[in-house]
């Protein structure tokens, strides 16, 4: 039977980040599954759903990833795989796709494979169009509504000033942007079943990939919002709020 | 993050906190506006199965124990005393609708959250003492004949309502009456100093008669039904505290004073060091209780059942007198804009109301020199 992959990431808890006066950022212990792969997954599950087959996730990460199971597992997959590697850390756009590609492969028999438009840690959005391009499937990103019609779904994509309809033919990759579905909070029923349900690890030196790119980030800075410190105190108060405004156009407010 | 927690635990404190946060907060200035509960938020919390917790799997809960419970008390809480509040209420009553088989009707509807169910238990005459309570029901054929009064009730506003009472024979028992039951009035509302919401107010029972079958029994001497509620009252104190002190460190990072943040000043960032540490204490404590209640009911041992005791009745103290603290603190550092805006101040209402609910903290003093052999009951 045909299968819906959600591909998902595990990323910091933006609200778990600090940054600190140098700029620095100073990551602590919580994880999540990225907010817009949420969406993603929910898609992958109301897609599986109306094409009567099952929905499974796919996540690349380091050994903490495999926490991301049974969060993803509770949003309504049947079961998850994580593909485990050190490497992961690291990563950029072509090894993540390279090693999702190589793990969708190996899982077999999928027709449809849902990612989010972006991760929430790095939001570079590349991870669909390479998955496809390494498949050599067609991709179809900035999706809004998906509809299946046997063999064949309708895609309505948001572009910059108009919505344009796709018709595409299975296989496919598919970028969902957070339109596409609320997303909804996983009951506890589904919190408590997440643990019955399988979850496969794939060693990362099971793909048969090479962990290797020529991008090396040198540096992760947080940025700061600083308050500009001026004081109005000379005049009466039409005067300083002459000031205020004359500085406000200055910095190009309004 | 606190380690003790395993992945399942995880996934439920992250869940009730995304639904504390992006469900419960936004209503909340309507909440303490209107001194009323929205209906959909208790359908909501039976959707998400709040009050399938701690009832068995074979009932169509979910069988898990006080860890769970306190971890969903103590993220509600955070945002909303009061909605942890209502919820407790089911999570302790809920289970004794399967004391008795005329009850199970009720299982579903109250578990899904599309009736409430209320509790009472404070009668006028020895308040939270039930050795002075005049009896509350009498035997009539085929029915109980209750006359009487409970203050201070959580969820008056129900389709259940549940009140303990002793019988002329002295038995203590859970009565069971539905809405729109003649004699039963449920409609008195009090204005609290806190838990806005929580519908808390007087049930007078005027020749209210019920079948027999719909009173279950709940002995006087069934300790852990009432230590659970300690242990209950003190994650939902934990939280409250939590939920202050967080929006106050917020607070302290943004508010500047002399173009610096108050955290610059040594005064407010030692007290908030201070506040943390009582927030941490009081969380070590809620789960250590709370681990040693799951683990004395898989194995019953009259010493660690007596060790137990102590340490609900010492962490309710406890940790409700810290929420106090701390919720007083926060709006001092927080100011005018903290005395001024309901959605700051309702946190020291509600701190209060754990000193007091279940049974106030003079109370458990005494209980506590008792278990302690300090002194004779």
């Amino acid at each position: 039977m045909p299968k819906v992959l959600a591909c998902y990431k595990w990323v910091v808890d933006g609200a778990d980040v600090t940054v600190k006066k140098d700029l620095s950022v100073e990551k602590r212990f919580e994880s999540k599954i990225s907010d817009y792969d949420r969406n993603a997954i929910e898609a992958a599950v109301v897609a599986a759903k109306a094409m009567g087959c099952e929905a499974i996730g796919l996540t690349f990460g380091t050994e903490r990833s495999k926490l991301s199971a049974k969060p993803a597992l509770s949003r309504g997959l049947k079961e998850a795989y994580w593909i485990n590697a050190p490497e992961a850390a690291t990563a950029d756009g072509k090894i993540t796709a390279d090693a999702l590609a190589a793990a969708i492969r190996k899982i077999g028999d999928v027709s449809l494979v849902i990612c989010s438009d972006g991760a929430s840690d790095t939001l570079a959005r590349q991870t669909a169009p390479r998955i496809g391009a390494l498949l050599d499937w067609p991709v179809v990103t900035a999706v809004t509504k998906l509809t299946i019609e046997g063999n064949r779904m309708t895609a309505t994509r948001k572009l910059e000033d108009c919505l344009e309809i796709v018709n595409v033919e299975f296989p496919v990759v598919v970028s969902v942007l957070p339109d596409i579905n609320p997303a909804p909070l996983p009951g506890l029923a589904a919190i408590m079943g997440s643990a019955k349900k399988k979850t496969t690890e794939i060693k990362g030196e099971e793909l048969g990939i090479a962990f290797s790119t020529n991008t090396e980030v040198t540096e992760v800075k947080g940025y700061a919002m600083d308050r500009k410190n001026i004081l109005f105190k000379e005049g009466e108060m039409a005067d300083k709020v002459r000031e205020l405004a004359n500085v406000l156009k200055k910095e190009g407010v309004f | 993050m606190s380690l003790l927690f395993n992945e399942e635990q995880i996934l439920l404190r992250n869940t009730v906190r995304e639904f504390a946060e992006n469900e419960v907060a936004p209503r909340m200035p309507e909440i303490l506006k209107t001194n009323e509960f929205p209906r959909n938020l208790y359908k909501r919390a039976g959707e998400l199965g709040f009050w399938r917790l701690n009832i068995p799997e074979k009932h169509g809960g979910f069988g898990k124990g006080m860890v769970e419970t306190c971890i969903v008390m103590e993220e509600l809480a955070k945002v909303s005393p009061a909605m942890s509040l209502v919820v407790e209420i089911g999570i302790v009553d809920i289970p004794l609708l399967l004391e008795e088989p005329a009850l199970y009707k009720y299982l579903e509807p109250c578990m899904s959250g599309d009736k409430i169910l209320s509790g009472a238990a404070t009668d006028p005459k020895g308040q939270s003492n039930s050795a002075e309570w005049e009896p509350l029901a009498v035997k009539d054929g085929n029915e109980w004949v209750l006359n009487g009064t409970r203050l201070y009730n959580t969820n008056n506003l129900s389709d259940i309502h549940m009140t303990l009472g002793l019988t002329q024979d002295r038995e203590m028992k859970a009565f069971f009456i539905e809405k729109g039951t003649p004699g039963y009035d449920n409609s008195r509302v009090d204005l609290k100093y806190g838990m806005a919401g929580s519908g808390g107010g007087t049930t007078i029972y005027k020749d209210c008669r019920i079948p027999l079958e719909m009173a279950c029994n709940v002995g006087i001497g069934d300790s852990q039904f009432y230590y659970r509620i300690y242990n209950n009252c003190a994650a939902e104190a934990l939280g409250c505290a939590e939920g202050i002190l967080e929006k106050t460190i917020k607070f302290c990072k943004l508010r500047t004073h002399d173009f610096k943040p108050l955290t610059s000043l040594q005064v407010v960032s030692q007290k908030l060091g201070y506040l943390r540490t009582l927030v941490e204490v009081a969380h070590s404590a809620v789960y250590d209780a709370a681990t040693m209640f799951d683990e004395l009911c898989k194995n019953h041992d009259p010493e660690l059942e007596r060790a137990w005791a102590i340490k609900a009745e010492s962490i309710k103290l406890f940790v409700s007198e810290t929420a106090v603290k701390v919720a007083t603190e926060c709006i001092k550092l927080h100011g005018g804009m903290g005395y001024h805006n309901p959605e700051l101040h309702h946190y020291v209402g509600d701190a209060m109301c754990y000193c007091i609910m279940d049974l106030s903290n003079d109370i458990h003093w005494d209980n506590l020199a008792l278990l302690m052999g300090l002194t004779e009951g």
